[in-house]
């Protein structure tokens, strides 16, 4: 997709970034962050310490109501009704003709809440095709815009982030969320 | 770690089960394909996605030419890189299925070069 500099959407943090010195690049119609040091050394730091990936320009969508592990369910391929509370899953959504529209993170905030992380890329292409899918009037809403996202990484990303709130970081299990 | 990245190793034309996402395609349900899906499944399907890693010196690049020993075409790269982690190039691709075996060895067609592959399991790096 061509685009021009006006067309970009910034992430909350961009002033910060550029500050800092990243090097920003477009991407799905977002400026982001790409890299700070280089990939070599960066990958490296990751690997053995912790690193922040600033992945704001991803997709949130929250599915509300009695009807939304009906909807996650039609639409996704795994098998949403396994989530608990707190607990995230890996799935995508088939396209009916054989492909994939995109692949996703489903997140269970309580039973009638889910939170659906998409790619940036497919944040329209995913909004349409819920939309056409959601014949049992869930409440939708696309929270891409006002919502950011850090992934923090690495061997050290919990005793990095320890020091920001009460929780026993260590002690989450691998995908499972909390608030 | 041979995970898909939607646009290089998936997409509107492949299919979770040709993409190895067959962990995640659960046939307890009714969902979009799955019936289709569900025979895929149990059928075979066409391509499969595999990790790779270069045996001789080039790095894959998405969309360059798989090939068997004989130079005939056997699949496409969707992802490659050189891995700082294993200092080795690695990448991932669709091939026929029986070339899909571990161990197998593919060639990739690199500036009209076949330079040789062997089929890995992912995940690429265990720690």
């Amino acid at each position: 997709m061509e685009m021009t500099e006006n067309q970009v959407k910034s992430i909350a943090l961009t002033d910060i970034h550029v500050a800092l010195g990243a090097k920003m690049v477009p991407f799905a119609g977002y400026l982001m962050p790409v890299s700070y040091a280089g990939i070599n050394v960066e990958h490296e730091t990751v690997r053995n310490g912790v690193g922040v990936f600033d992945v704001s320009h991803m997709g949130e969508f929250i599915l509300k109501g009695e009807n939304a592990l009906d909807l996650i369910q039609r639409v996704t391929s795994n098998d949403a009704s396994k989530l608990t509370d707190g607990k995230v899953q890996y799935s995508c959504f088939p396209n009916g003709k054989g492909g994939i529209v995109d692949d996703l993170l489903v997140y269970r905030i309580d039973d009638k809440t889910y939170m659906l992380v998409v790619n940036a890329s497919n944040i329209d292409k995913d909004w349409e095709w819920l939309q056409k899918n959601n014949t049992k009037n869930v409440e939708m809403h696309n929270i891409s815009d006002k919502t950011s996202l850090l992934a923090v990484q690495g061997p050290l990303a919990a005793q990095a982030l320890q020091s920001l709130t009460d929780m026993d970081l260590g002690a989450m299990e691998y995908y499972t969320f909390s608030k | 770690m041979g995970f898909c990245l939607y646009g290089n190793d998936i997409d509107d034309t492949t299919s979770p089960i040709e993409a190895g996402l067959g962990w995640i395609t659960k046939f307890t349900k009714e969902f979009t394909d799955s019936a289709l899906l569900k025979q895929q499944k149990e059928q075979g399907v066409s391509r499969k996605l595999v990790g790779f890693e270069m045996i001789d010196r080039g790095i894959p690049r998405h969309d360059y030419i798989v090939q068997d020993a004989a130079g005939t075409a056997i699949g496409k790269v969707t992802s490659g890189t050189q891995s700082p982690s294993l200092q080795k190039a690695i990448g991932m691709a669709y091939v026929k299925p029986e070339f899909s075996k571990e161990g197998s060895e593919i060639f990739i067609s690199i500036r009209d070069k076949a330079i040789k592959a062997k089929v890995v399991k992912a995940p690429f790096y265990k720690k």
